[in-house]
């Protein structure tokens, strides 16, 4: 938080900090790609181990048979497959193409930049600009997804652990009243979320507050308890004989879920994480109305929408905008991609035989 | 519907049965909608059956109960303290004593006006020329329904502290001994599990959630609006006046009196762009996000790992730097436009030359962001389905696309079914994609709508404009509600027909 302030100093100040705050970043990341990757070894040998006595490797549909006509469908596949990802890819090629771009800031009519430079990136975190602070914008986004993520995936496994797998009374009654409860849409109650943040009531957000942040945590919290479909689904796949042979060895509840059903449950883990972070990450409506005012405390949705709302602000800042789309992507992306293997991993598969 | 036997549905095609089924489903609804609505009074009395029996069992803790059990209703915890269960008698005693002083300090002043909503306005003093504050309606309203509801959490506790008394006593007489703190404490982390998890996002749910809610249902009976605006003026109840305006058109309570008819026109209009989209979004998505995880997923396709990264990309751009991105070229002098014209082509106004092209680019759009979801998904179901059940069908003789009925499309509907519906609300209030992409307007004005909606709107960034841009709340919660009676109809005819709520057993 004191850091936060501190950015707000002076110029001089700002870049430094931004230059120490970049290298931590990057060794941070270098650690996690050290540590996934040695990881990696260790999970790839135990995988193999497994695979010996659970016929992982065993083909599930036997549709791989070399055939003429099987050959002929698995082209027409590649075809599609690569039509649908140059569609799909091709925007983004182009957000780094314009980020790149040196000559204009504005809208051309080609992609490739006739000059190349990366000074739409060094602009964002020089922060030379006082009504677009991209850096604090940056800073206090992480801030709120890395936080909300945490206590949202906390949230989320845990209530769909108990109504999983724990018969109380009134579960029923409040799965129910979640589900009417989710058919209402979230902002209509924004009004009142705001006065209870507010001033006059716990003087979170509005005028002078220190930390409005905060107030926009508390409000991606708290609503996460009625997303806990998937989740829920996912543990009703768990067999449930696991959770009766621990409780016969004498297992508590809470010691059954902590290490019966996380560990087994990596996949959905990574899921509900990846969605709690990237929700309040790119969120634009709630942060709109809560975020009020203040330039400094605004997250990147609402203050990039703001660097290319109008045409005049359009023609200035268009490549700093995508240049500021790429970095705000470069985080999702990375831990996508490193965790996109939890997606794949078959995990009841072989626990329970039989 | 003419009623077919079972020989002659046997006898049809599976083209002819799956148009049959889709038939009879429309047919039944009004038949199945009857039925619940003659339910209801069952429902209810199944709901008061519940809450009387509760009261009947404090009720007879009170009767049989000694006079420690007795005492216990007016100092709390008082049965506790006599059977030496020091922690929780100090809990219930503790919430007596905070629950009276949060009555005496601030809940009674604001409950005593809420019939009213308050009588004095901000006004001038005409002797001194002061201003003096008058009441404010909002916070009226808001803390009545906050002490309304410790109102009805207080009573559980009352009863709860009751039972607790009685059941120490009954415990005593048979074991000479009850629960210690220590046993309570065990019991929160085994059978009583539940409690402990459960208790931090309730609270955070009841306090900015339920509390929220309540209170802008309550707004929609009332005449909050621009005109209406505290501190400085009151509002008061005015009954069903702004739903007959937004349903109806007798716009008698609203700022906008002029223009009555309307409003109601504007909301008919865009429900029905909202439903048409919900479908299509929801639809579109599911069917093609199957077909593309189903290609990739096949055993025989090489570069699995690359497909997903295409596709992943999508997933993990923040959405409004996609929408953001694609309306900028989308423009008429955008990227897309240009390499039109480089291959010879006209070039489209896409987002502005009419309602339907607009409509039909975001649809496109929504496929362009949303498949990629499914497909990622539909991986994680397609990975997770026990290799048995395939190894079984294969040794009876199941052929690969009987394996995919029987097998891979139960397993993944029993999976998806519930996120389905949520997609399908999810889009009915997909607020990111209208707004970043067209601020909900192609620009085409339709003069017969309320100028503060536009003609791509749906039904929550309407809401969301009338909140933000014109402080007309009032017609903004009436907006709520309706999206809740919507989504609610449609949840529950998917609900009934959807089989992994009720047979939750199933896949053990």
């Amino acid at each position: 938080m004191k850091t936060l302030l501190l950015l707000s100093l002076s110029k001089g100040a700002t870049i430094a900090i931004s230059i120490v705050l970049g290298v931590i970043i990057l060794i941070a990341i270098a650690a996690i790609v050290y540590f996934v990757l040695k990881r990696r070894g260790v999970v790839r040998c135990r995988v193999k181990m497994a695979t010996a006595h659970t016929l992982r490797t065993k083909p599930i549909i036997h549709s791989n048979r070399k055939s003429p006509k099987n050959a002929l469908v698995d082209t027409g596949i590649y075809i599609l497959l690569a039509i649908i990802s140059i569609i799909w890819v091709f925007p983004f090629v182009y957000l780094i193409f314009s980020s790149l771009r040196g000559e204009s800031h504005g809208i051309v009519e080609y992609m490739i930049p006739k000059q190349f430079t990366l000074d739409n990136y060094v602009w964002l975190f020089s922060g030379t600009s006082s009504q677009y602070p991209f850096l604090r914008w940056y800073l206090n986004t992480l801030l709120v997804s890395l936080v909300v993520s945490v206590i949202n995936t906390m949230i989320t496994l845990l209530t769909a652990y108990a109504l999983s797998r724990m018969r109380f009374n009134g579960r029923k009654s409040l799965m129910k009243f979640m589900l009417i409860l989710g058919m209402f849409p979230g902002f209509l109650g924004m009004i009142c979320i705001y006065y209870l943040l507010g001033p006059d009531a716990l003087g979170l957000i509005g005028n002078g507050a220190p930390f409005p942040i905060a107030g926009l945590m508390l409000v991606y919290i708290s609503g996460t308890m009625m997303g806990y479909y998937v989740s829920k689904g996912f543990f009703d796949t768990i067999s449930r004989s696991l959770d009766e042979a621990a409780m016969i060895d004498g297992a508590s509840r809470a010691k059954i879920f902590f290490s019966i059903i996380l560990p087994l449950s990596k996949p959905i883990i990574i899921q509900t994480l990846l969605g709690a972070f990237t929700g309040p990450w790119g969120d634009y409506m709630m942060a709109n109305y809560i975020l009020r005012g203040d330039v400094n405390s605004k997250t990147v949705a609402i203050g990039m929408n703001s660097m290319i709302d109008t045409f005049q602000n359009r023609q200035e800042n268009f490549t700093r905008f995508c240049a500021g789309g790429v970095v705000v992507s470069i985080l999702p992306l990375v831990m996508f991609f490193f965790m996109q293997r939890y997606y794949v991993a078959g995990v009841t598969g072989g626990s329970v035989k039989g | 519907m003419r009623k077919i036997s079972s020989l002659e549905y046997l006898s049809m095609s599976k083209a002819t049965r799956a148009w049959y089924k889709f038939c009879s489903f429309f047919a039944n609804l009004p038949v199945a909608i009857g039925r619940w609505f003659r339910n209801l009074p069952k429902l209810f009395g199944r709901l008061f059956g519940k809450i009387g029996a509760w009261f009947e069992n404090v009720f007879d803790a009170f009767r049989f109960g000694n006079w420690k059990t007795r005492l216990s209703a007016l100092i709390w915890g008082f049965g506790c303290f006599a059977y030496r269960q020091i922690g929780r008698g100090i809990l219930y005693l503790g919430y007596e004593i905070i629950f009276v002083l949060f009555m005496v300090f601030f809940g009674a002043q604001y409950l005593g006006k809420l019939g009213t909503l308050g009588t004095v306005e901000t006004h001038e003093d005409p002797t001194t020329g002061f201003m003096i504050v008058g009441e404010n309606s909002f916070s009226i309203l808001l803390y009545s329904m906050l002490t309304i509801i410790v109102l009805i959490f207080t009573v559980v506790m009352l009863f709860k502290s009751i039972k607790d008394a009685y059941s120490n006593q009954l415990g005593y007489s048979i074991a000479q001994r009850a629960a210690t703190m220590k046993d309570d404490v065990g019991q929160l982390l085994n059978h009583k599990f539940h409690l402990t998890i459960l208790a931090f996002p309730s609270l955070t749910l009841a306090v900015f959630t339920i509390v929220p809610l309540l209170f802008m249902i309550l707004v929609a009976f009332t005449n909050y609006n621009s005109l209406h605006l505290p501190p400085r003026r009151l509002f008061s109840w005015v009954g069903f006046d702004n739903f007959s305006a937004v349903l109806a058109g007798n716009a008698k309570g609203l700022s906008g009196a002029q223009d009555a008819g309307r409003w109601s026109y504007t909301f008919w209009h865009i429900l029905g762009w909202t439903l048409e989209w919900a479908v299509l979004a929801t639809v579109t998505n599911l069917f093609i996000g199957m077909i593309v995880a189903l290609l990739i997923n096949k055993k025989s396709i090489k570069l699995k790992k690359f497909w997903r990264v295409c596709l992943v990309t999508v997933v993990a751009v923040p959405q409004f730097i996609s929408f953001l991105l694609v309306k900028q070229m989308l423009l008429d002098n955008g990227i897309i436009n240009t390499m039109l014209v480089k291959i010879g082509l006209e070039p489209v106004q896409w987002l502005t030359k009419s309602t339907s092209l607009a409509r039909l680019v975001i649809v496109l759009v929504n496929i362009w962001v949303g498949v990629p979801f499914t497909v990622l998904t539909c991986t994680g179901i397609l990975m997770n389905i026990p290799e048995d059940l395939y190894e079984a069908a294969k040794i009876d003789g199941a052929n690969p696309i009987k394996m995919f009925s029987k097998i891979t499309l139960p397993y993944m509907m029993f999976i998806l079914g519930p996120s389905l519906i949520n997609t399908f609300v999810g889009n009915i209030n997909n607020f990111n994609i209208i707004f970043l992409l067209t601020g909900g307007s192609s620009g085409n004005v339709n003069s017969q709508m309320q100028a503060t909606a536009g003609d791509v709107d749906l039904l929550i960034t309407w809401l969301y404009k009338l909140t933000v841009n014109d402080s007309q709340y009032d017609v903004a919660s009436v907006l709520g509600i309706l999206i809740f009676i919507v989504v609610a109809f449609f949840s529950l005819i998917v609900y009934s027909r959807i089989g992994s709520v009720k047979n939750e057993e199933d896949f053990q």
